[in-house]
């Protein structure tokens, strides 16, 4: 790990005045030559630096500005996490746990009790992926800047089954699945001052467009808060992850749906896949499986079916692909 | 329950006696290495290589020598001046400290740096400029063995292959001869693959070097002091380090598992540091380094068959194994054993025949073959006969505990001399097993899998008896680096009746500070609380070659039970002196001699003991002290008989352990909680290699799991809720009748899981999955069977 200074930012634009790249500008061979970048948790960063994947010059550390942890949630604008609001908080969140389910299980099931103290929410959304070609310093691969997905063909088992056909990463992040489900927005701040809000789903860059960045922030970009819409009644969600481990792991396959429901109909659904391909999934097929169907265990299987067709599994994750029909049955019933 | 010898406040053996060490544990006041900081102490930092096999065609220190609070850096070429740049391996073999001019494995060691700051050796290592000229490695042991592979060790003279020794043992004609007449034969392919030790603390050292003394002092994470401070005066007596010149100290450590006897590179160059600087110098590896560079265990590939009777009666087993040492043999085993005690891989059946035989290979991974609590490669062994008496049972369609039953040895054939030649101590096999089956319910779970098995769903009953071989042991055929395998106890009662007892050995978690004093305390009756147990300072420790392969209680154990018995002796000539009776007139009782028919005249062992210092016979040497070198008769062979439930998820893949009983016979127990502690963390560590840890290597030499998060080690979360018992056969040479137990659960959980796992998947065909046995291991062999 290399030598670099602290700053300690008190507030969003005193911290976007002293960035120049992004932490996957840092990485890759565009990087400014002393690379100062955003540290939140610190979790992922941390790890990369560890890696020597990174190596800032200067880090930011956002983690001390007022407010930048807040969460709030009324009936009517729904919820607002702050980029800071780390997993521990979300996860311990009541009314998080009542209204929006999925999401509370998708976050207890980030990590160890440890890391979801420290992780946070942006950097969670914003962490490079844990493909094991990446994240070792002795493979130049496409991310990197080299034209080269070693995954493709090679130790592939735990790789992308969709949109695998640039880099067969995938994304990490498990509470991005939750948040894709329920239609989450992320309002991302510049160092002019303004505030933009996308679609998570917008956020998210596919490897096809552009193999050095997994999103779109840019140098000058922070994220500072996450909104999710307010629910209804009717609605049910649920989450579930299967990892290769059962605790402290990263998803092999995660699933998470939610539906609107009218008696034992659901009207409405949306169902997200994480681990399936180098950005979390809305599975727009599988949505419409559900619509207009009672939840039951045909619906499921056909909804499994309409999720996973057209995927293209590698030589060694070909396993993923019942994986992912038998979890989504699941997080289906679960619901019903 | 245990029948207790002594009094609670004596705390003998058989007693639940907290864990006297765990004050100090539990509120972080242990002593490690890293917490050792010494006046002007410097600090090393390892450059390691990036390729697996690679000439290194220059390195250039200017950049990192011009950082400043860098005071050096060393190369091979620095230590090749002092002929300091080769070392032995514990197995004789050589191995680099550092390169001159090739490396052979990733994270090889390429050069040290010698800084001021911690942060500034790393800092550093970053600016430190090594070319290479990458080659292609050599990964597959098969291929090395290939006639036209490179070869490379070719820093041995005359090295024409990759090929490091053969081994065998049996009759292998006779044996083929019973495998050709014989009406069932089964064979299984199968790789126990390389695998982590993961000790929560990794490696490290403080070299300190006073020049003005000429003395060093080695403050190591050493399971084997004494051993290493004879490999070092070896390796470095020609500088002027000889033997009584060096003091190894080996703190608290935080975990050994095997991975902490042999000598890694960065010892010796920490120490080389100290010795040309003259200050004191650590050396502590970071996660990475320590997954990536040392410790590895296992990584043998294994053919073994198994010839038998068409109703059950086995008749002869046949063992191959290939052994991938990776660049050098840098195993721990006895010389004379360089498949360890992989010959118990007869088990605990009664048949005449047996052959085995190995080769081990250099390839371009790191230096392996460290046992991973496994004793010698037992693991391996146990592996190879519980999994292919279970493709025996499958092959001609028997239950396996009944074809177990029929194949056991009996308890009254004890002593047994197995096809291989081990004399196994006692054993009472058939009860262990059938207590097994009554805890689990074994009648019950077999209804309810058959009823399962009807429905489609996935259950399996995995049973696995093994006899483990532990305490190496005696001197006529062990040794290591030619010094015996005997081990110490040297007992100084003080004045008012309280000891000190120091041992040959260094516990790393087994709480020896606890079970050593409970056996002085049942021989000489002072309370155990009262008897202070040292290990780990060579100035002060007798000789012994330290605590692995579960020879503590073995070998240390009965030394110290020996010495207590030569001073209770002494004490029983001072108690006849004092009572003025006649020694034949006394009897003991823990605590005490009291004249026979009269138990009112007695004297206590504490005031015995004051007398030895105030009031002794004359003539009698004064005082209160024994020592003892316990060279053992005889190994010693606990047994285990484990019972594993598991239930398999048909889409996920997913194995869940439902449940786990584990019987273990280690003779008699000297702290059954201890015990129960050791078989719980055995088992996790079974745990591990059957369902998750593997290292994985690419074609290129990289690894691609070297972190935590990718090298999965199971959690508490994973472990299923062990269910632990025992049954009691006391090894009838030993002074206590122990066996040691610690690496039995590690030995006997994998094959439980995997033959459950194949159970669970017989009916369609499975006859063995390889470990790890991970979900899409197991979704791959449903698929293949059209079970999806």
């Amino acid at each position: 790990m290399n030598k670099f200074s602290w700053y300690n930012a008190k507030s969003v634009e005193e911290a976007l005045q002293e960035v120049n790249a992004t932490v996957s500008e840092a990485l890759s061979p565009k990087s400014p030559e002393a690379p100062a970048v955003f540290k939140s948790g610190g979790v992922d960063l941390l790890d990369l630096m560890k890696e020597g994947l990174v190596k800032p010059h200067k880090i930011i550390n956002i983690n001390q500005i007022e407010g930048l942890d807040k969460i709030t949630y009324d009936k009517k604008d729904g919820l607002r996490m702050g980029a800071n609001a780390t997993l521990a908080q979300i996860e311990a969140h009541p009314q998080i746990k009542e209204t929006y389910l999925a999401l509370h299980q998708a976050v207890a099931h980030a990590g160890t009790p440890q890391l979801r103290t420290m992780a946070s929410l942006g950097g969670n959304l914003a962490q490079r992926t844990r493909c094991w070609y990446f994240r070792s310093i002795h493979h130049e691969c496409l991310r990197k800047g080299s034209g080269t997905c070693f995954a493709r063909d090679g130790e592939n088992e735990y790789h992308a089954i969709m949109k695998n056909g640039a880099c067969a990463s995938v994304h990490a992040s498990s509470v991005a699945t939750a948040l894709l489900a329920f239609d989450a927005r992320v309002e991302i701040q510049n160092s002019k001052g303004k505030k933009n809000e996308v679609n998570l789903a917008d956020f998210f860059v596919a490897p096809g467009d552009d193999s050095s960045r997994e999103n779109i922030l840019e140098a000058d970009e922070l994220i500072t808060a996450v909104m999710v819409p307010p629910t209804s009644s009717k609605m049910r969600s649920y989450y579930m992850k299967q990892g290769a481990r059962e605790s402290y792991d990263w998803a092999l396959a995660d699933v998470a749906v939610v539906a609107e429901m009218s008696g034992t109909t659901c009207k409405k659904a949306s169902v997200a896949l994480g681990a399936a391909a180098p950005v979390p999934l809305l599975s727009k097929p599988a949505a419409q499986a559900l619509e207009g169907k009672i939840l039951d265990e045909a619906t499921a299987s056909s909804t499994a079916e309409a999720a996973m067709k057209g995927a293209t599994p590698l030589a060694k994750n070909g396993y993923k692909v019942p994986l992912f029909k038998s979890i989504i049955k699941r997080t289906i019933l679960a619901i019903a | 329950m245990i029948q207790c010898k002594t009094s609670k406040e004596i705390g003998g053996m058989g007693h639940s006696m907290r864990r006297k060490e765990d004050a100090r544990f539990i509120q972080g006041k242990g002593q490690y290495v890293d917490d050792i900081k010494l006046p002007e102490m410097l600090y090393m930092d390892i450059v390691r290589s990036p390729f697996a096999y690679a000439k290194i065609t220059n390195i250039n220190i200017e950049k990192a020598m011009a950082l400043p609070g860098v005071l050096a850096v060393i190369t091979g070429k620095d230590l090749e001046q002092y002929n300091l740049h080769w070392m032995p391996t514990l197995m004789s073999d050589t191995q680099m400290v550092l390169p001159v001019d090739t490396v052979m494995y990733q994270s090889q060691e390429v050069a040290a740096v010698i800084a001021t700051e911690r942060y500034i050796a790393a800092d550093a290592v970053e600016l430190v400029e090594v070319e290479y000229e990458p080659m292609q490695p050599v990964m597959d042991p098969y291929k090395a063995m290939e006639a036209d592979a490179p070869v490379l060790r070719i820093d041995k003279e005359g090295k024409t292959d990759n090929h490091i020794w053969h081994w065998e043992a049996g009759d292998k004609e006779a044996t083929d001869r019973i495998f050709d007449d014989a009406e069932v034969k089964v064979k299984e392919q199968m790789h126990i693959p390389r695998i982590h030790v993961a000790s929560i603390e990794t490696c490290g050292c403080v070299a300190n070097y006073d020049k003005v003394n000429n003395h060093l002092t080695m403050y190591m994470t050493t399971q084997a002091p004494h051993a290493i401070r004879t490999v070092i005066a070896l390796v470095a007596g020609h500088v002027g380090l000889t033997e009584e010149k060096v003091r190894v100290i080996s703190p608290d450590i935080g975990g050994g598992f095997g991975g902490k006897v042999p000598v890694y590179p960065g010892y010796v160059i920490a120490i080389a540091a100290s010795f040309l600087i003259g200050k004191p110098v650590k050396w502590i590896e970071d996660r990475s380094e320590n997954l990536q560079a040392d410790s590895f265990a296992r990584d043998y590939h294994i053919t073994a068959e198994m010839a038998g009777t068409k109703d059950g009666k086995i008749l002869a087993t046949r063992f191959k194994l290939l052994c991938d040492h990776g660049y050098t043999d840098a195993a721990a085993n006895p010389s004379k054993f360089p498949t360890g005690l992989f010959s118990i891989c007869t088990g605990s059946y009664d048949y005449g025949h047996s052959y085995a035989e190995a080769d081990a290979v250099y390839t371009n991974k790191p230096p392996g073959g460290v046992a991973y609590r496994c004793s010698f490669r037992v693991t391996e062994a146990v592996h190879a006969i519980e999994r292919i008496t279970d493709c025996y049972a499958q092959e001609i369609n028997k239950d396996p505990a009944q074809l177990r039953f029929d194949n056991f040895i009996n308890k009254d054939q004890f002593p047994y001399k197995s096809a291989l030649g081990w004399e196994y101590d006692s054993g009472d096999y058939h009860q262990g097993l059938q207590k097994a089956m009554e805890v689990v319910g074994y009648d019950d779970l077999r209804k309810e899998q058959a009823e399962k098995r009807a429905r489609g769903e996935l259950m399996g009953i995995g049973i696995s008896t093994f006899t483990e071989i532990v305490g190496a042991g005696p001197s006529r055929e062990f040794d290591i680096l030619g010094i015996k395998m005997f081990d110490s106890a040297e007992i100084r009662v003080h004045p008012t009746g309280k000891a000190i007892a120091r041992f040959g050995t260094k516990s790393q978690g087994q709480g020896h500070e606890t079970t050593y004093a409970q056996i002085v305390a049942e021989e000489l009756g002072i309370p155990a609380e009262h008897i202070q147990v040292e290990e780990g300072d060579t100035d002060t420790a007798p000789y012994g070659l330290g605590t692995y392969a579960s020879r503590s209680t073995p070998t240390a154990g009965a030394a110290a039970a020996i010495a207590s018995r030569k001073l209770r002796e002494k004490a029983k000539k001072i108690a006849a002196y004092l009572l003025e009776v006649s020694e034949e007139d006394l009897e003991w009782e823990p605590g005490k001699f009291f004249v026979k028919g009269a138990p009112d005249k007695a004297k206590t062992i504490q005031e015995i003991v004051f007398a030895a210092y105030t009031n002794h016979p004359q003539g009698m040497e004064a005082g209160f002290e024994a020592t003892h070198y316990y060279d053992p008769p005889n190994l010693t062979f606990p047994s285990g008989a484990y019972i594993c439930v598991v239930d398999i998820d048909k889409e996920t893949g997913e194995v869940k352990v439902r449940r786990f009983v584990a019987i273990d016979d280690c003779g008699h127990i000297i702290n059954p909680m201890i015990v129960q502690g050791q078989v719980h963390g055995g088992l996790t560590q079974g745990l591990a290699p059957a369902l998750y840890e593997e290292l994985i290597y690419d074609e290129e030499g990289n690894i691609l799991n070297g972190t935590f998060m990718d090298y999965l080690v199971p959690t508490a979360v994973e472990s299923p809720s062990w269910e632990t018992g025992h049954t009691v056969t006391p090894s009838p040479h030993h002074p206590i009748g122990a066996k040691g137990v610690g690496e039995s659960p590690t030995v006997g959980a994998p094959p439980a899981i995997v033959n459950a796992v194949v159970d669970a998947l017989s009916h369609l065909g499975v006859t063995h999955m390889e470990i790890p046995i991970t979900a899409p291991k197991v979704w791959k062999i449903l698929k293949e069977k059209g079970a999806l």
